[in-house]
């Protein structure tokens, strides 16, 4: 692997305190290398989301905040960085894409402005060159009709188009790890394969790492080198895509894998996982996934289970895989 | 083959745009009166010394109480001075003020609605001291602050301000606080956007509409307070006319001739008609969402 350009330890997010703290993220340790394709999956709520907000010191002030852990980047642990620092980390070196390209857009101004603003937010450049850049990105983007759109306003366009947009900005300072949050869960299954090999396009030519959270196995599946599963604010299992999809070595991410409707098996009811997501007030003891897991014995509602390696670059949190104690 | 042709062209897309704000505004018959109401009483006001029939100070003792005529088409008042002419001269005052008051509660009022709604540590301090400000009856502390500082047309508009100052702070605060949360907000901040950034792009011109409402409505009250104050002995003192102070001049004659009270009465109703007729379009045409509740 080569060298990761973001490595997350153990991070820590918390909301409230004292009593009422809940722990959002429990422990998170990520690597991102340069280039590559990382995604994040887990249902609502398991904090995917939050871990990637983190990294931009965007967690929710002041209910929510990083207890601990390091986001290191370029050397620098972002979990520390005042405000100032972040400032000229986002959009320039980090940028996101956010789920709903129908809010994410400031219905007031036209799509060229604001494309042009985060060009000139961080290089300090003239309106026209911004303009012109804005134009470039906008064709980049696969839109059609750029000249006209660059001069029209948000909700004068589609969901598609304006997930472009939100792309055209993400992209407008070249940086070096996109973050894009559900970015196709919002649209229509046809535009989502155009967004996605369009993500998967700009990936590769600007040469970006690329953190893609999604709860859809099948969009990891076409464009993530490896996958992180996480549950209740842990991660159960991270490998690569084809260790991760062929030995799943998890019961959850099995379990996911199993509820994806197939086309082979005809008549067969789908699979769903039993129970509900914990909430994070009243978390499981032991492996939180134990009350729900097909295979939990008594002891998995005692020890937390140990991240093991399971292969070259696949690990997986399991007591299954940790060996259980003798006597049980 | 033609047809495909003509699906994107520019025209089409034009074709497609929603009608623009102004073009509803000009398409709204109650906001038209009420605009049409408002101007012809700022050209009143801009051409007071044209159109007056004389001095609106000048007094003829032995024309005292003449009831309306074709020399004196409004009458005169107790000193024998043309009502006419004073209430067209009194609209520049009244106007003004109202005005004023107006622009200083929306600079103030958004000022301190940014401060607290953006900035939640601010949000307590600021917001309680709004409270403690409309905690007093508004035309009350209106008349003590007039009180205090003597009757004055400056006076009367920095009492006016500080009561409608708190009500404007309100309204851009519970705007700002749903805006400060919107996805393009968060969107501006993850592209590094600084705070004064988002509150110049982002924030404020996302707050206006309601804001813009309840201004033409202040300039309304404004009119309506001025006229209370005067009518207390607290707004700008007379021989300038404002449509208050002929009001209270003439009410000791109310009897007699009631109309030295009338014609400036009506002026005063217009005008708040006509602020009122341009705020609920404005309401209407801003923030659609409001109208579907009221009817």
């Amino acid at each position: 692997m080569a060298d990761p350009i973001l490595r997350i330890d153990d991070l820590r997010v918390v909301f409230g305190s004292g009593r009422a703290e809940q722990v959002a993220v429990d422990g998170v340790s990520l690597t991102l290398a340069a280039g590559e394709v990382l995604g994040i999956v887990g249902e609502s709520g398991c904090g995917k989301s939050l871990t990637a907000l983190s990294i931009l010191g965007l967690v929710p002030k002041p209910t929510g905040r990083i207890q601990g852990g390091q986001i290191l980047f370029n050397g620098k642990d972002l979990a520390q960085a005042n405000e100032v620092e972040m400032n000229r980390i986002r959009g320039k070196d980090i940028a996101m894409i956010f789920q709903e390209p129908m809010t994410a857009l400031n219905p007031v101004f036209k799509v060229g402005e604001q494309i042009a603003e985060t060009i000139r937010v961080h290089e300090g450049v003239s309106r026209e060159v911004a303009r012109r850049r804005a134009l470039e990105l906008l064709e980049r983007v696969g839109m059609s009709n750029p000249k006209q759109r660059i001069d029209q306003y948000p909700h004068e366009l589609s969901g598609g188009m304006r997930q472009r947009v939100m792309i055209a900005i993400a992209l407008a300072c070249r940086p070096k790890i996109l973050i894009a949050d559900e970015p196709t869960t919002a649209l229509d299954v046809t535009i989502q394969a155009q967004i996605l090999a369009l993500l998967k396009e700009l990936q590769q030519e600007f040469g970006m790492a690329m953190m893609l959270i999604t709860h859809d196995l099948g969009v990891v599946a076409q464009v993530a080198d490896r996958v992180a599963v996480m549950y209740a604010g842990r991660i159960v299992e991270e490998g690569t895509t084809i260790e991760v999809f062929e030995q799943p070595a998890h019961p959850y991410t099995r379990s996911l894998l199993t509820s994806i409707p197939s086309l082979d098996q005809e008549y067969s009811r789908l699979q769903t996982i039993q129970g509900m997501v914990p909430s994070l007030a009243n978390l499981p003891s032991g492996c939180r996934f134990h009350p729900r897991c097909p295979d939990a014995r008594a002891q998995c509602a005692q020890y937390t289970p140990r991240d093991m390696m399971i292969g070259p670059s696949h690990r997986a949190a399991c007591l299954a895989l940790n060996g259980y104690r003798d006597n049980d | 083959m033609a047809s495909v042709d003509t699906l994107a062209t520019p025209e089409r897309l034009e074709a497609a745009r929603p009608p623009s704000i102004w073009r509803k505004l000009l398409r709204h018959r109650l906001f038209m009166t009420g605009a049409t109401l408002l101007l012809l009483m700022v050209l009143l006001a801009i051409f007071a010394d044209l159109i007056e029939i004389r001095p609106p100070e000048k007094m003829q003792v032995r024309l005292r109480f003449k009831t309306p005529d074709f020399a004196y088409p409004l009458g005169t008042d107790n000193y024998g001075r043309d009502i006419y002419s004073r209430l067209v001269h009194g609209s520049r005052l009244s106007l003004a003020i109202g005005f004023a008051v107006a622009l200083i509660t929306g600079i103030l009022g958004t000022a301190i609605g940014v401060a607290a709604g953006y900035f939640k540590r601010l949000d307590g301090p600021l917001m309680r001291l709004m409270d403690a400000l409309m905690a007093f009856p508004a035309i009350l502390l209106a008349i003590a602050i007039a009180a205090a500082l003597g009757p004055s047309a400056m006076n009367a508009v920095i009492a006016l301000a500080v009561v409608y100052t708190p009500r404007t702070a309100r309204i851009v605060r519970s705007t700002v606080l749903v805006v400060r949360e919107t996805d393009y907000v968060q969107a501006a901040k993850a592209c590094g956007a600084r705070d004064r950034w988002i509150i110049w792009r982002h924030v404020l011109p996302n707050s206006m509409a309601p804001l813009i409402v309840q201004l033409t409505f202040i300039f309304a009250y404004a009119i309506l307070a001025e006229s209370i104050l005067s009518f207390l002995g607290v707004g700008p003192p007379p021989p300038i006319p404002t449509w208050g102070n002929m009001i209270a001049e003439g009410k000791d004659y109310l009897r007699e001739a009631s109309y030295i009270c009338f014609f400036p009465g009506v002026a005063v109703a217009l005008t708040c008609l006509a602020l009122n007729l341009l705020g609920d379009g404005l309401r209407d045409v801003l923030d659609p969402r409001l109208r579907v509740q009221i009817g």
